[in-house]
Formats: structure tokens, sequence, C-alpha cells
């Protein structure tokens, strides 16, 4: 597994893309946070913190389109597929590589939090919990990505499976209000966001968490199937 | 080394591989041979574990391969028809990827050295693998399936796309791995198979149409001895002559030297040697023999026989590029 995902790591940092996709979220998300504490003379963060994942909807396809893809381009699956190495330890470890370069991202974004502290007396409980849940939505937004490349060797095509999955994810909590009874609470618990909010109103809920976890989990288990079933059929 | 038994693959209503067995021995070069879309990569891909077949066994070693796969794909070194390279590596680099995907314990810097020596990589071993010829990614390729030095060793199309120059170095590669392999290589180009194998299988369809040595193979398929022989005399008289011997089946005349001289092409019955009514028949009639030669059947032309008379009992014509 870390085999895998330390070369994975070593794809993104030794050529450009990571920088720039992190320069990306970095510079937007510093932005909305320095409009945000300009024009409302509030010193937090959570606010700011909260279109976070509407960033990330549009950086994790672009992150994650390579991970399979490449492999087939390459022909490089063959390499990996008839080493010593199970498929599930492969999917783990592209998923791995790129949560690492999700959270070296975030890392960057202490400095608001650092600037934060220095304006004001915020709310540290607040602070932790958002970040709790921006960790856990990018998880679940990452094993969207990683499904999505192995379903195809077009990097272009899995972008766009991925970007769509996640949009439907995000939209079906706007679209909640359409539907009434059984079908309302379906879409419900397929939006990613419903239990978001609580994260950032500071509450740390263990459903919430199950809940990321365990869409996570049913991704990456998606893509496992879709290998053995695809790829070594 | 390697054991198969009844393997089969189809995907969906085409049968890719149909119940095919075989071995490999120790130190033994096997070589595939057959058209394109006759089964060898998807037979090749299965002994890698690349795809699971539907049907039938694969032993590597003794191990079960469906069964352990893990354990037993440390005794596989695969070179896919493409070699599997990562552009943005270094040669280095990507040499010890291989060995930590091989999980190799003993010192990877050796190991490296090693493979690298033996492929003749070595003199690049700081270049990025997307600035390297074809010929150097092709040997990088081989390098990357001897990590480990792994008992068996698959080839698959090993010399497609090279020059003539490299052909031969990577053929005296394969030769020379083959002391401390077993290998298994596939192709459609016949010399090379002819020159490299211990034993052949020709596939067809997904079926074993033939399995034996080089030299077997072109004489079980001859039911017909050919015979180009050089005759003085009018040929009127010689093709009389020719074709009132027992066992002479057809005479013609495949080049006329002069007047007086010509090359007969003699087709004579498998299990009759006709040499000697020849030789008797001509020096009775005073027409000598200047010139007798033994026709043997190339493997080409076995090949061409196996491939098509199977094709054509199927009611296709189909024949691929060779």
């Amino acid at each position: 597994m870390w085999i895998i995902c330390k070369r994975e790591l070593k794809g993104y940092f030794y050529s450009p893309q990571a920088y720039i996709l992190m320069g990306f979220f970095l510079v937007l998300t510093g932005f909305l946070f320095s409009d945000f504490i300009i024009r409302s003379n509030d010193p937090s963060i959570q606010y700011a913190m909260s279109s976070w994942p509407i960033i990330l909807l549009f950086i994790a396809p672009i992150l994650t389109m390579k991970l399979f893809t490449e492999e087939r381009k390459y022909g490089t699956e063959k390499l990996i597929f008839s080493s010593p190495i199970s498929v599930y330890e492969i999917v783990l470890g592209k998923f791995l590589s790129v949560c690492l370069v999700y959270l070296s991202t975030l890392i960057f974004t202490f400095v608001n939090v650092i600037i934060v502290f220095i304006i004001g007396k915020p709310d540290m409980g607040i602070i932790f919990s958002s970040y709790v849940g921006n960790i856990l939505l990018g998880f679940s937004f990452l094993s969207v990505g990683v499904f999505a490349s192995s379903l195809t060797e077009n990097q272009i095509i899995a972008g766009v499976i991925s970007f769509g999955l996640l949009l439907f994810f995000w939209l079906s909590d706007l679209l909640q209000g359409m539907f009434s009874g059984i079908s309302q609470n379906l879409i419900k618990i397929l939006s990613l966001f419903t239990p978001y909010s609580a994260f950032q109103k500071g509450i740390i809920s263990l459903s919430g968490v199950i809940y990321y976890l365990s869409f996570t989990g049913i991704f990456l288990f998606l893509t496992i199937r879709v290998i053995k079933s695809r790829w070594l059929q | 080394m390697i054991e198969v038994l009844n393997l089969s693959k189809s995907y969906g209503p085409i049968d890719a591989v149909k119940d095919i067995s075989f071995s490999l021995k120790k130190g033994e070069i096997l070589g595939f041979l057959g058209p394109n879309g006759a089964g060898k990569s998807t037979t090749m891909n299965m002994l890698c574990g690349l795809l699971v077949p539907d049907k039938g066994k694969i032993k590597i070693n003794d191990i079960d391969l469906l069964e352990y796969p893990k354990k037993a794909k440390r005794h596989i070194g695969y070179l896919p028809e493409i070699p599997p390279l990562y552009p943005e590596m270094t040669v280095i680099e990507y040499l010890l990827f291989c060995c930590e995907l091989k999980k190799i314990s003993k010192n990877k810097q050796d190991e490296v050295i090693r493979v690298m020596k033996l492929s003749g990589t070595y003199d690049v071993k700081n270049r990025l693998i997307k600035n390297l010829s074809k010929g150097y990614k092709q040997r990088l390729g081989i390098a990357s399936a001897l990590i480990g030095d792994p008992d068996v060793l698959i080839f698959d199309e090993p010399t497609v796309g090279l020059d003539p120059n490299q052909i031969r170095e990577i053929r005296n590669m394969i030769k020379s791995l083959s002391k401390n392999h077993s290998i298994i290589l596939s192709s459609h180009i016949l010399p090379e198979v002819n020159a490299l194998c211990d034993r052949i299988i020709i596939m067809n369809k997904g079926e074993i149409s033939a399995i034996d040595t080089p030299k077997n193979l072109s004489l079980s398929l001859q039911n017909v001895s050919q015979l180009l022989v050089e005759i003085e005399g009018p040929k009127e008289d010689v093709l009389y002559t020719l074709s009132s011997i027992k066992g002479v089946l057809s005479v013609e005349i495949v080049e006329t030297i002069n007047d007086k001289l010509y090359t007969y092409k003699i087709e004579g019955k498998k299990d009759i040697d006709v040499r000697r009514p020849i030789f008797y028949a001509l020096a009775d009639a005073k027409m000598p023999i200047l010139k007798m030669e033994v026709k043997n059947m190339s493997l080409e032309d076995v090949f061409l026989k196996i491939t098509l008379n199977e094709n054509n009992k199927g009611g296709h014509t189909f024949v691929d590029n060779m």
C-alpha cells in the first residue's frame, strides 16, 4: 500500500500538478476568508470554511482523475497487477496519496487560523469541528474521484464523471424541497451536505463521522469491485 | 515450472482461449505462435494473474496461481507487449519502484544494478524514461521483468517495433537468459521462434493447433516429400521418365537453365523415398542428374498450413497479416 502511495505522491509533487491545485485552493480560500473578515468585521473563520467544499468540488475530480486512467494509458497496470500486491492495497494506496495531498493543503490554511487568533478570540471548538467536517467530506469527495477514474481509460471522462457525481450529491441537498415523503428522505440520505452543517455548528456528531466514513468506504469498495470485474476479467 | 490444465477464457460470446493445456520445463524456451487474435496474449495475461480464467488450473512452481496469487506471482517476470513504464521517472527510480512492488528483501540498489547490467540499461540509468529510444524502453521492460530473479519469464512479443540490430540484440539477450530462467515468449515472427525456442505452441482461434519442437513440426506436417533436381536431357523425355516412376505424384519444371538443362520439382509420397528409383531410371535413360536437393517445409509453410486449414474448416478464410 505504501509503495503505491509513495509513487503517487512523487508523481504529484515532482510535477506542477499538486502545486497548481494547492495554490488554487489556497488563493481562493484565502480570498474568501479576507473578504468575509473585511466585510463583516467578525474575526471568525468557520463561515469562510463553509465554502471550502464547493472549491473542493472542482479540485477533487482534477486531483483524482489520473489515478487509474494514467496506469491504463501507459499500460503500467500490467506491471502492478502482475506484481505480488493485492487490488485493495493498490486502491487504498492511491486513495491515501490524494488524501495526503489534500491534508497537506489544509495545513497551509492554518495561516488563516493564526490570523483569526491574532485579531480576535475565536471559538476553538468550532474551528476544530469545522476542520474535522472538511477533512471527512474531503475524503468522501476524493473516494468518488478514485471510483470515477477506475471506470474509464480517459482522464477527461473520469474527471467529468466524478464532477457530475459530486454535483449530484451536492445538488441533492438543494433538490430536497422538490420532493416529499420517502423520496425526500432518500435524497436527504444521499446528500453529502446534510451532516456537514452539524460540524459547522461545532458538533462532531458520531452519525456524521460514520456517514462520511461509510460513504468513503462504499466508494473504495466499488472501485475494487470495478477493477476486479472489469480490468481483471 | 508451469503447469496449465484445461484453461478457458471467453469474452461474452467469443471464446478467446478454449481448453488449452501445456507445461513449461526448467530452462526451456517455449514459443507461442499464431495470428493476431489467436489467444496468445490472453493466455499470457492469465499466466501472470492479470486475467482470471473462466475454467482451468495454472500452477507455477507447484503453487496454484488462482489460490495463492501473491505467492505464485513472485516467481514470474512479465514483459507485456508495450513495456509498462512511467515516462516521468528515471531508469533507476523506475527499477527501484519495481523492486518495492515485487517486495525484494535483499539490497535493492544491488538488485537494480544487477538487472541494469544484464539488460544493458546501465548507460542510461539517470535518464528520464520518456526520453529513451524504443530499444532502450524494451530493454528496460526486460530489466523490470528480471527484478527479483524470477524462475519464469514471460515475454509478449519482445521484438515488435525494433530495428533489425535491436532485434538481434534482444534475441541474444533472451537466449542468454534461458540459461538461468524458463522463458515463454510469443511472436508472430516465424524465424524468431524458430531460432529461439526449444518448443513451439501454435495457437489458432483460442486452441492449440500443434505443440512440438520446431524441427518436428516441419517434419510431421509434411505429407509429401519434395525434391529439386537438375537433369540434363530433352524435357519431354525427362518428364515422361520421371512421371512413370512409382511413388512420384507430380513433376514440374521450375527453372530453365539452358535448352538441355532444367530444374524439376518432384513431389513424392511421404513414406516412399523416390530418390533411388529416380537415379536408376534416369541413369538407364542416359539423362544425368547434376544436382538433387530435398526441400524441407519451412516453419512458415507449416504455420500457414495449420492456420489456413483450420480457418477453412470453420468456414472462414480469415488470415491476419503476419
